[in-house]
């Protein structure tokens, strides 16, 4: 199995992968690139097809993983969760409506959320301090920036957080990377939650508009 | 009012509401074609944080992944057709209903107080052979302190525009509209019923125009009975 993004393309575009990408010839069906491509593959699964699940699975299970795993932390229960998620996929791909979306939205939006879901039980179960978590969110947040200097799209995406200020960045790495809710963000932090909620929504206004520059 | 649930579309976006926050956004969402277009545009723009952090994942799982797919069914996409449960057949049920004490009446705002009531009862609903497949798992939530009710569905397929799904209340003198609503982008919808529930009678959902309609036309999606 090759690298699930570098058949994406974007580690050799320079740019965002899915948005600028170099098919291969073989499973390139249209004028439109990866996005179309991966469109095209989900509702080919959703329509029974087992061999477009195959393809789609090697073309997407390097997002997926390294989602899970960066919002867990944890190698075995990513594991665990990486394949509730393709099995997930799996069977909600029928409902799966291009019109709405594009699959690689679809998928890591599906994706986040169990991530997310497994880390708040987890928290349930462990009851973890404030304390704990905080210092884990300074450890995973200088993560973060070492392994998003590894490729060129990890370092876009890192030149865009650049561009946000540095409160309404870590407001949003914590909520997206660390499956923090903005309550729990503002006891990090010691901040109303009203300023969490603000940080987050200019920053995702703003990372919105810089993104959609780099398109 | 209408900001502050507008305000929340990004940190739903980002799956970091806290749980009462989600239910009313959800409920804010289902009637709100702005918000749906700024939760889909987030999750979009969010593709490029996760591709930064990708990671191979083992070659086993891939094995593992592969072969629980070949025995794993797949949701149905929606509306399969056959047998209709007829609105007669609906209210002929209501004969073998208990009687149900109390007089229910729908109220703004109350989805979350009712969903955080811990006495609040539950009536699950089942799919019609209509509905089978267009939701997960949904179910009518009463509170007795609130005196209000509020249907819980998940796994719903959207309807586009044009459509929604309807509420009704079926009494012995037939269905009576108890709201419209659409599921969440996720599928997720919390929404209070409408109306007068009393002496026992079947929750139902249709799928219907834009807007809802005074009486029923499309099939019964899914009923629940309403037993104390």
């Amino acid at each position: 199995m090759t690298f699930a993004m570098t058949r994406l393309g974007y580690l050799d575009s320079g740019r965002v992968a899915w948005l600028t990408v170099d098919l291969r010839p073989s499973t390139s069906p249209g004028p439109d690139g990866g996005t179309a491509e991966i469109d095209n593959l989900l509702t080919q699964v959703g329509a029974g097809s087992r061999e477009a699940f195959a393809r789609l699975y090697d073309t997407v299970a390097g997002a997926v993983f390294g989602l899970i795993k960066r919002v867990l932390r944890d190698h075995a229960m990513s594991e665990e969760v990486m394949q509730e998620v393709m099995l997930e996929i799996w069977r909600q791909a029928p409902r799966y409506d291009p019109d709405r979306g594009t699959a690689l939205a679809w998928i890591l939006t599906m994706t986040h959320r169990r991530a997310v879901d497994r880390v708040r039980s987890e928290q349930a179960t462990r009851d973890r301090t404030a304390k704990v978590a905080a210092a884990q969110a300074e450890v995973a947040h200088d993560i973060v920036v070492e392994s998003a200097l590894k490729t060129v799209a990890a370092a876009e995406v890192r030149t865009a957080l650049d561009r946000l200020g540095a409160a309404q960045r870590q407001a949003i790495e914590m909520a997206y990377y660390q499956g923090l809710t903005q309550s729990q963000i503002a006891d990090l932090l010691d901040i109303p939650l009203g300023t969490v909620k603000t940080r987050i929504r200019d920053g995702m206004i703003l990372l919105r508009q810089v993104l959609g520059q780099m398109r | 009012m209408s900001d502050e649930l507008h305000a929340l579309a990004p940190g739903f976006a980002l799956d970091a509401l806290d749980e009462l926050e989600q239910a009313r956004f959800i409920k804010h969402l289902t009637e709100c074609l702005p918000c749906q277009d700024e939760v889909a545009a987030i999750q979009e723009k969010l593709v490029p944080l996760a591709l930064a952090v990708e990671e191979a994942p083992p070659a086993h799982i891939r094995d593992r992944v592969l072969a629980a797919v070949d025995t794993a069914p797949q949701e149905t996409p929606r509306r399969p057709k056959n047998t209709r449960l007829s609105w007669l057949l609906a209210a002929a049920a209501i004969a073998v209903l208990s009687v149900f004490g109390a007089t229910l009446w729908g109220r703004g705002g109350l989805v979350d107080s009712v969903l955080g009531d811990p006495a609040a009862l539950t009536f699950e609903a089942m799919a019609t052979e209509a509905g089978t497949g267009v939701f997960d798992t949904a179910s009518v939530i009463y509170s007795e302190q609130y005196a209000a009710a509020v249907l819980v569905i998940d796994g719903l397929a959207s309807v586009g525009m044009e459509r929604t799904y309807e509420m009704w209340l079926v009494g012995d003198t037939g269905p009576i509209p108890a709201g419209t609503f659409r599921p969440a982008p996720d599928g997720n919808a919390s929404v209070e019923i409408e109306g007068e529930l009393t002496d026992g009678l079947v929750f139902a959902v249709t799928e219907e125009l834009a807007g809802g309609v005074p009486s029923p036309t499309g099939e019964i999606l899914l009923t629940a009975r309403i037993d104390t």
